[in-house]
């Protein structure tokens, strides 16, 4: 089975739970979710079965409006049933097998002809460099015509327009290095108010976040919502965000949540073991509400700086191309550290979160060394926010690997309720 | 004319001093002697960041390597094991206080995990000058651009260090400098081509890496009085075949060098960015706006493997192999340097196309596993020779 007919196998299975057994602490709209993602992984089926070209990276709107799809080669590892395999065949191919599982797995997949070849790739840095590495390896391993955007460290206009300026020459790159494929602006107009509407309920998930107890909960924190041209269907991407926030919004007015007796409100980082353990449950029960799920620059992802459509930040309207560019241009993930650490410590503030665990993924150039920082920042007076830092990986962990796990989390769970009075 | 407690040195110890200038004992004597005399020192990261900005502002400009030892424990607390080790080793020294007589550091974004040091070494703030520049990851005229207004605001933060001004005569001053540095280096690398060179693998990267840290004036001086010298000289090599290119990042100790040519063969050619990156492409004379070539210098060009032009960087190795008469690659990537992993298929593949015999071992920061390393070098050398 390739990865999309095990994607679409294996959210038919979850609606499919969730008819039948639908759990009161989990959003309803999680349900649109997997229906939304197993639709959209047909879809990317079929644009597989019938020849069109697929984009190794891509780059916002712009890789839709030019009518390329991308190759989900980063986030599939989530998705992946044996990352041993896959390992086995990164060795063998001479690729990293110890680095982080996101920059690697992509690789591994490609090569056993679970994904299909892409056309054309890009890479850009920041935010992640394995997954730059990634995007440059991808493009040698299948000689393909490849295009790199340098994104710069600081947020202003100049940035802005140098990034610009490299979205236009992508375009034009693009044009004429893959067949068939045209450039289209109205299609990138309309998906960029697809998105601003979605920018909207994304910034109000986010708040009611706030509330006491957390009207989110469990393994629903971590399915992050994205915006809707992040979907592969971003229509109903967008009738997804909608339904999302209606509930979470009805939740928090009602006072209700999946942690009821909330003893301790904390936000998990950077990564976490994917498949088997279940450290949400374990928190759960604890009294412990995961209030929030910290990956990649918080204000890009959650709509929280200026919209698609801002006339404000620049004192005019931005072209097309600049807006896509102020969307990368604001993200804090894998830039200096100071601009991430400042995310993670405001969302803290204003979610009114008291503790931080960071599973630091193997790895993760993004964060590496930078969590003991974050630790020594957070744990300032002023700040006062306790942070526990696990190395991990994301799949493939051992028994004894969970059971050490849960011993460190229970014990900081125990830490931060002494803190409290609660112990 | 170099001179040791008065006396004027014979040229083969001048050229020693040269050739040993990076090792421990030697490589901050220059730049205490400057701080003596009332000068600034300024710390690079990176040989992207123009040095000719801090020569033009009087400042001496002094690449800093990690500490050797075996043990990095206080960087530790804030690195985890599997990462840059280049980068843990130079948090260690900045730790242990070593690198406490700088007046400033410059880093660069060209890999994160440098990004990452700069987190820490701000959050410790043992060093009150350090500034970021970032290297734009393409070669275009926006990027030209770009990283022109990215040295312009360096030169102003260098300006305010220095007390003095930078201008476009001291800048054209600096570029003289170090393209004479550079084409002098080149002159003693291209002597390399010989069957018999003037210098082993191991002393050509030591008068690199002495470069690095010696003011230029002084380097400039003393390499174009000993060209004549080596010229004629003969390095004393066990074996002048085979001839090898050893391609690294970070290996900023030629005791690398001398292992692999205790094995018997010949590093004729290195591509590591401490050796012939370092100084292979000029800033184009004559120039325009300063700034501007040096952008141009900086950003150009095949790169680190951190860059995106992988195709361009196996082009030019490919070239060496075929300048330098080169009978096969060693590759030695620093462990955990990810993005170079990730380009090892490819490299791999490339030479493989070309028919260049080559191979890659993953090594330490410092000289470590010697016995393991040398075995597996021994083994390549051995059906080289059987393959000559």
């Amino acid at each position: 089975m390739n990865i999309y007919e095990q994607e679409i196998a294996m959210y038919d299975k979850r609606v499919k739970r969730m008819e039948e057994n639908p759990d009161p602490n989990k959003l309803k709209a999680t349900k649109m979710l997997y229906e939304l993602l197993r639709d959209g992984a047909a879809a990317h089926l079929q644009h597989w079965k019938e020849g069109k070209p697929f984009i190794s990276g891509g780059f916002g709107n712009v890789t839709r409006a030019l009518g390329l799809v991308g190759l989900d080669n980063v986030q599939t590892v989530a998705r992946a049933k044996d990352v041993s395999k896959y390992m086995d065949i990164l060795r063998a191919a001479g690729y990293p097998d110890d680095g982080c599982e996101m920059g690697t797995v992509g690789m591994a997949m490609l090569i056993n002809g679970d994904l299909p070849l892409p056309s054309i790739a890009t890479s850009c840095m920041p935010p992640c460099e394995p997954v730059y590495a990634l995007g440059l390896a991808t493009g040698h391993l299948c000689n393909i015509p490849r295009f790199n955007f340098d994104i710069a460290l600081e947020n202003n206009y100049d940035t802005l327009r140098y990034l610009a300026n490299q979205i236009e020459e992508f375009i034009d790159f693009a044009e004429s290095h893959v067949p068939g494929v045209h450039f289209d602006e109205e299609k990138l107009l309309e998906l960029q108010e697809i998105d601003r509407a979605g920018y909207k309920y994304m910034a109000g998930i986010y708040k009611v976040r706030s509330s006491v107890p957390c009207p989110i909960g469990g393994q629903d924190v971590f399915r992050n919502p994205v915006q809707p041209s992040g979907y592969a269907l971003p229509k109903r991407g967008l009738e997804y965000l909608g339904a999302y926030y209606e509930e979470v919004a009805e939740r928090a007015e009602k006072g209700i949540g999946p942690v009821m007796d909330e003893k301790l409100r904390v936000m998990w980082a950077v990564s976490g073991p994917l498949g088997g353990f279940n450290f949400s449950e374990l928190l759960a029960k604890r009294g412990v509400s995961i209030v929030h799920f910290m990956v990649g620059g918080a204000y890009r992802r959650y709509g929280l700086g200026p919209n698609y459509g801002d006339e404000t930040e620049y004192g005019r309207k931005l072209t097309p191309l600049e807006e896509e560019a102020r969307i990368m241009n604001r993200n804090s993930w894998g830039s200096v550290g100071t601009r991430w650490i400042g995310d993670t410590l405001r969302v803290c503030r204003e979610l009114n979160i008291e503790a931080i665990i960071v599973y630091e993924l193997w790895g993760c150039m993004p964060t590496v060394g930078l969590n003991k920082v974050l630790a020594e920042e957070a744990a300032k007076k002023e700040v006062g926010i306790p942070v526990l830092v696990i190395p991990g990986r994301q799949k493939g962990l051992s028994q004894a690997d969970e059971r050490e796990l849960e011993e460190r989390l229970n014990q900081f769970i125990d830490v931060c309720l002494m803190r409290k009075g609660m112990g | 004319m170099l001179k040791q407690n008065g006396r004027r040195l014979k040229v083969e110890e001048r050229l020693k001093v040269l050739i040993d200038g990076w090792k421990e004992e030697n490589r901050n004597r220059w730049a205490m002697e400057w701080k003596r005399r009332g000068g600034k020192v300024v710390g690079l990261l990176c040989p992207y960041i123009p040095e000719e900005i801090i020569y033009a502002a009087g400042m001496l400009p002094w690449h800093i390597r990690g500490t050797w030892g075996r043990d990095i424990d206080q960087a530790l607390v804030y690195r985890p094991v599997n990462s840059c080790l280049f980068c843990s080793h130079v948090l260690e020294s900045l730790l242990a206080g070593e690198l406490d007589f700088l007046d400033g550091v410059v880093f660069s974004d060209r890999y994160q995990d440098m990004l990452r040091l700069w987190d820490v070494w701000t959050h410790v703030a043992r060093i009150p000058f350090a500034r970021m520049v970032h290297i734009p990851r393409q070669e275009s005229e926006c990027a030209y651009q770009f990283f022109t207004r990215e040295i312009t605001r360096l030169s102003r933060d260098i300006e305010e260090l220095a007390g003095i001004k930078i201008t476009d005569e001291s800048l054209r001053q600096g570029i003289a400098v170090v393209n004479k540095m550079r084409t002098l280096l080149r002159r003693v690398y291209n002597l390399r081509k010989r069957p018999v060179p003037p210098v082993t693998g191991a002393e050509a990267l030591g008068i690199a890496l002495t470069a690095r840290v010696m003011p230029k004036d002084t380097f400039n001086q003393e390499l174009e009085a000993l060209l004549p010298y080596l010229e004629q000289r003969k390095a004393s090599l066990k074996r002048v075949r085979p001839r090898l290119l050893v391609s690294s990042d970070m290996l900023d100790n030629p005791a690398y060098l001398e292992l692999v040519e205790g094995t018997g063969s010949l590093v004729a050619m290195d591509d590591l960015d401490t050796g012939s990156r370092y100084f292979w492409e000029l800033v184009n004379e004559p120039l325009g706006e300063p700034l501007y070539s040096l952008s141009q210098r900086y950003v150009s060009g095949p790169g680190c493997a951190r860059m995106p032009s992988w195709k361009e960087q196996l082009d030019r190795v490919i070239s060496w192999v075929k300048d330098f008469n080169i009978d096969g690659v060693l590759e030695l990537p620093q462990m955990y340097c990810r993005v170079r992993e990730m380009r090892i298929p490819y490299f791999m593949e490339r030479l493989k196309e070309a028919s260049i015999p080559a191979i890659s071992f993953k090594r330490q920061y410092r000289v470590a596993d010697e016995g393991q390393l040398r075995t597996r070098i021994e083994a390549f050398v051995e059906m080289l020779g059987a393959e000559a």
